[in-house]
């Protein structure tokens, strides 16, 4: 009886790894075949939204991702971090990376599937965050369990950090509650008095609502309202309809990039116009352009990175994306590549694949700066370990530039490369 | 904040939103009246009318408002065949059979639209603006919805009312075997049924299009609120599933305007089973045969 | 001929029992953890058989069930650091309250009436969970992400402990009085109320003890999970898979629930390999298949063709 369960159990297994061995493929292709038969190669997986409401932002992700392994295996480095050690093709010692991308479908529940199945099955020798605050949130205690060091390149909710005493998962991007920076203070200054929050109930704007909420308050706009929409909203015209009744001359929060679209739909189609709208997420994609045509002019939005940036190796990133995929590259892509840097460089600093606390300490100590933005953690001591600390973000806008409608980062002002429009011109 | 205009305004939005739910129950409704069967299917006819306006307008530029003639035309062929291939099998068996049978026709279908479309979120850009009417200012995506609904309705009952076929729907519903008796070919009435059902699921889910997201599991959302409105107006009344989804739609915007968006939706199922303690065959609902 | 197939359904069965008592032992943790969800669709497929099978009330909400011990166990453990086995009986009992206090209204109901009420229900108490009043509680769509800290042998053997009472339980109700009563219930509720029948008592009695096993069952998933929220805690997919499983195998029968759960859990997981886009779409044309071609399920069936002994027992 056990001979023909494990007979089961090993065909399972090959089954298992030859239908998804193909998704594996694609990604090795790339790597030159020559020198690599001799080397064991590094196993990286990462579970990541390519199906479901974040599809299109994870797709991005697994760009950045697929960028850095082909840097990695053809030239040895990332870009701009050519000073570390282990310099020759491979991660060290000559070893290529394979990644390993599997589809948690947008779900949290799912992405806990994955990353066991990563984890125990696969037996992946490191692992790279997943997209979306809700998986990261949700896998956070199966990552913590592994004792495998991996950067969260793709959430932003500080409460997955906050008080958690995270010692395995640093995090990459900025924190949510300093999405919009800069939005309310320059709202204040033109003279709005009048704010409404909306936002989807997933984990990320909601931290990024809070954060919007308690700056409103220190800058003493009246926060007319500050409501919650389902996650599976599709129609958004009844939330924005309220916001207009209030009377709100400023409209601030959205989801993901769906949320954005819908949102400006909605308000176009019963013809409000605030003074000013500022979304999460949505605004710095191309998508945003493409999906709403004319009507994105003047609407602000934040990101991460934007191209343009002074990071080192970030211009020759925007390239390298060019080149690969065609057109510019967008932060989530860029976020990923960064997260993967900090591995690389954690890896590299110590030298050796299986001190995997060694390599954690190096993480979570850094102070350094990748393509995607700054980088430092709340050390592990902390209750708020892992938190970033020092990542910025943009605030940006569509404005026309010579005809073309293009985004121009209006805040920080160390950081701008154009003036803010006001007030929002309506349709 | 005056109430009275916003819950006026409610009103009249929930009004138009739940003649496009109308739209979808009345489907629902016209099937289970004529062969006891609760289609769990009927929310993907919706999508597959969505996607089709969808690739019209953006591969070949079809107008979505004809879109919504073409997915009439299409949905309507296409559920004939699923009736007649799979559907009418399981008529006369178990409510289970049915239930389950049209439950994995349901998975079938979205999950190999979501292999070919992809699950990212589409929209028609097409009706953008708005009107504005009775003192409210509506969506123009919503007043048609509202023009369509009442179009096809207006018609179905005409339809029901005084023609043959009309008729033979009407006398399957009320006494199948009887029916036969009488020599009503009740396999075609039932594949008819079925059909205009899935008709029109089709050309609300096109109308849709226009309004709001559109993904392949979208389905659901509409036949839970679909099935919802027919319980609350009885199952197989079509009048019923009309007033029920103009209380449902009005409820649903009032919940979302006086409460929070969250729980517009929760309020919808409170009416629901507060009616069905009252009285437990809905509000137009006949005994079980 | 049919002794010989008894005694090799005997062996199969003894066999099988064996190997899910040893897989955490002896598997390593993804085939265990494949064992895992095995039971633990079991446990929703034969809880949910409990009351649909026996009376025929067919329940479209049995996700709401599993849903409210899920949150009970996650909260018990989040907020109050409750020790694990109190937090998972916590999940079973706010269940079964659950299902006493809608029960109630909501058995007068008959028929697709009821299936598509507890619909509703499953819908409503989904959105309940997400909405700004209950989300001190249940932090709405943040979700409540925990570490319980138990071992995956103790989630696992837990597991199994509750697969074993719920098959039990449902043995002891099909060889009883009040197992006789359900099923006159099923076949014809008006005559056996005439008969003297308190069929809602019944009825409230089978909902609550199934709704227990399903809050208890889910109750230690979600210290699996590590996380809760109300989008993937309510999913319709935990009431649907159940109700294939339970109508693969048998729908009224004590074993058909397990036979349902095993043979499905292992064909999707090997479609979910094979076919990972369509995995649901081969689950479609699956339940279809066996819609049209085994409606009384594979137990049923075997014991038509005397290949098992034709008891209530199983």
């Amino acid at each position: 009886m056990n001979s023909k369960k494990r007979k089961e159990i090993n065909r399972r297994e090959f089954l298992k790894k030859t239908a998804t061995g193909a998704a594996g493929i694609a990604v090795i292709g790339m790597a030159p075949r020559f020198a690599w038969a001799q080397k064991k190669p590094v196993k990286i997986g990462a579970s990541i939204s390519l199906t479901g409401k974040y599809a299109r932002t994870g797709e991005e992700q697994k760009r950045g991702y697929e960028l850095w392994v082909a840097h990695i295996n053809n030239v040895g480095y990332s870009l701009g971090k050519g000073h570390l050690p282990h310099k020759e093709p491979g991660l060290i010692h000559g070893r290529p990376v394979e990644l390993i991308v599997l589809d948690d479908r947008s779900d949290p529940t799912t992405g806990v599937r994955l990353f066991n199945e990563l984890i125990y099955n696969r037996k992946v020798d490191f692992l790279l965050g997943p997209y979306s605050s809700s998986v990261s949130n949700a896998v956070a205690p199966v990552i913590e369990e592994s004792k495998i060091p991996t950067p969260i390149p793709m959430a932003s909710s500080p409460k997955i950090w906050k008080g958690k005493h995270r010692q395995w998962m640093p995090q990459i991007q900025p924190p949510a509650n300093l999405r919009l920076p800069g939005i309310v203070k320059m709202a204040k200054e033109k003279g709005n008095k009048t704010i409404a929050i909306i936002y989807s109930d997933a984990a990320f704007p909601r931290a990024a609502a809070e954060g919007v909420k308690e700056r409103a308050e220190r800058y003493g706009l009246d926060i007319v309202l500050y409501e919650a929409y389902p996650k599976t909203l599709t129609d958004w015209i009844p939330i924005v309809t309220k916001a207009k009744d209030r009377k709100a001359e400023v409209l601030a929060g959205g989801g993901y990039l769906p949320d954005s679209i819908g949102i400006v739909k909605a308000a176009k189609s019963i013809n409000y116009v605030p003074s000013i709208i500022s979304l999460v997420v949505g605004v710095a994609l191309p998508d945003f352009k493409d999906s709403l045509g004319n009507a994105v002019l003047n609407i602000t939005g934040d990101a991460d990175w934007e191209p343009g940036v002074e990071y080192p190796g970030a211009k020759e990133y925007n390239d390298a994306y060019k080149k690969r995929y065609g057109g510019d590259a967008e932060y989530h892509s860029a976020g990923a590549y960064g997260g993967a840097q900090i591995l690389e460089e954690a890896i590299k600093r110590v030298g050796n694949l299986k001190e995997r606390k060694a390599i954690r300490d190096v993480m979570y100590s850094l102070d350094t700066l990748t393509i995607f933005n700054g980088y430092k953690v709340m050390p592990l001591e902390s209750p708020d370990s892992g938190l970033q600390a020092a990542a910025k973000r943009l605030l940006l806008q569509w404005q026309r530039v010579r005809g073309e409608l293009k985004k121009v980062v209006i805040y920080p002002p160390d950081a701008a490369t154009g003036k803010f429009i006001y007030p929002f011109q309506g349709w | 904040m005056d109430l009275l205009p916003v819950i006026y305004n409610a009103l009249i939005v929930g009004i138009f939103i739940g003649s496009l739910y109308g739209l979808i129950a009345v489907g629902l409704s016209l099937v289970y009246g004529v062969m006891r069967v609760v289609n769990i299917a009927h929310g993907e006819f919706v999508m597959l009318g969505a996607f089709l306006t969808f690739f019209g307008w953006t591969l070949l530029g079809i107008n979505p408002i004809i879109s919504i003639v073409i997915a009439l035309v299409v949905l309507f062929f296409f559920g004939a065949i699923i009736h007649q291939c799979l559907v009418e099998r399981v008529i006369g068996k178990p409510m289970l059979s049915s239930l389950m049978l049209t439950f994995g026709i349901s998975i079938l279908i979205w999950n190999t639209a979501q292999a070919i479309f992809t699950t990212n979120i589409k929209a028609v850009s097409y009706l953008g603006g708005s009107v504005t009417f009775l003192g409210v200012n509506i969506s123009k995506s919503y007043i048609l919805g509202f023009g369509i609904a009442a179009l096809l309705v207006a018609a179905l009952f005409a339809f029901l009312k005084f023609t043959k076929w009309g008729k033979a729907i009407r006398a399957t519903s009320q006494n199948d075997e009887v029916a036969l008796v009488c020599g009503i070919d009740t396999k075609k009435v039932r594949t008819l049924a079925f059909a205009l059902g899935a008709a029109f699921a089709g050309s609300a889910g096109s109308v849709i299009s226009m309004t709001w997201f559109i993904f392949p599991q979208m389905g659901f959302n509409y036949l839970a609120k679909a099935f919802a409105i027919i319980v609350l107006g009885g199952l197989g009344s079509i009048p019923g599933a009309l007033i029920g989804s103009l209380i449902y739609g009005a409820a649903e915007s009032l919940t979302g305007q006086l409460l929070e968006a969250r729980m517009s939706q929760v309020v919808p199922f409170a009416i629901l089973a507060t009616i069905l303690v009252v009285k437990p065959s809905g509000l137009f609902g006949v005994r079980e045969r | 001929m049919n002794r010989l197939i008894k005694q090799v359904g005997l062996i199969l069965l003894i066999a099988f029992s064996g190997m899910m008592v040893v897989a955490p032992l002896v598997f390593d943790r993804a085939d265990a953890t494949l064992a895992y969800l095995i039971l633990y669709f079991i446990a929703l497929a034969s809880s949910w058989n409990i009351l649909s099978g026996f009376t025929g009330y067919i329940n479209f909400g049995h996700a709401a069930f599993m849903g409210v011990g899920m949150y009970a166990t996650a909260i018990s453990i989040a907020d109050f650091s409750l020790w694990w086995p109190v937090s998972w009986i916590l999940g079973g009992v706010f269940a079964a309250t659950f299902a006493l206090i809608v029960g109630l209204p909501v058995l007068r109901t008959k028929g697709p009436y009821f299936a598509i009420t507890m619909l509703a229900v499953a819908e409503g108490t989904r959105v309940l969970f997400g909405t700004r009043y209950m989300e001190p509680i249940t932090r709405a769509g943040d979700g409540i992400a925990f570490s319980p800290g138990i071992s995956f042998q103790t989630k696992y053997y837990g597991m199994l402990v509750t697969v074993a009472l719920c098959v039990w339980v449902s043995y002891k109700i099909s060889t009883s009085q009040f197992g006789l009563r359900l099923m006159a219930i099923r076949e014809d509720e008006e005559a056996a109320e005439s008969m003297g029948i308190n069929s809602t008592r019944l009825k409230i009695s089978a909902f609550t003890i199934s709704a227990f096993f399903a809050g208890l069952a889910g109750g230690i998933h979600s210290t699996f999970l590590h996380y809760v929220d109300p989008f993937h805690t309510f999913n319709i997919q935990f009431t649907i898979i159940p109700i294939v499983m339970a109508v693969f195998g048998g729908v009224g029968t004590v074993l058909g629930p397990v036979i349902g759960g095993t043979v499905l859990q292992v064909l999707n997981d090997f479609i979910w390999a094979h076919f990972l886009q369509l995995n649901m779409a081969v689950f479609g044309v699956l339940l279809a298949a066996l819609i049209l071609f085994l409606p009384q399920g594979l137990l049923e069936w075997m014991k038509e063709m005397r290949w098992v002994e034709k008891t209530r027992k199983i």
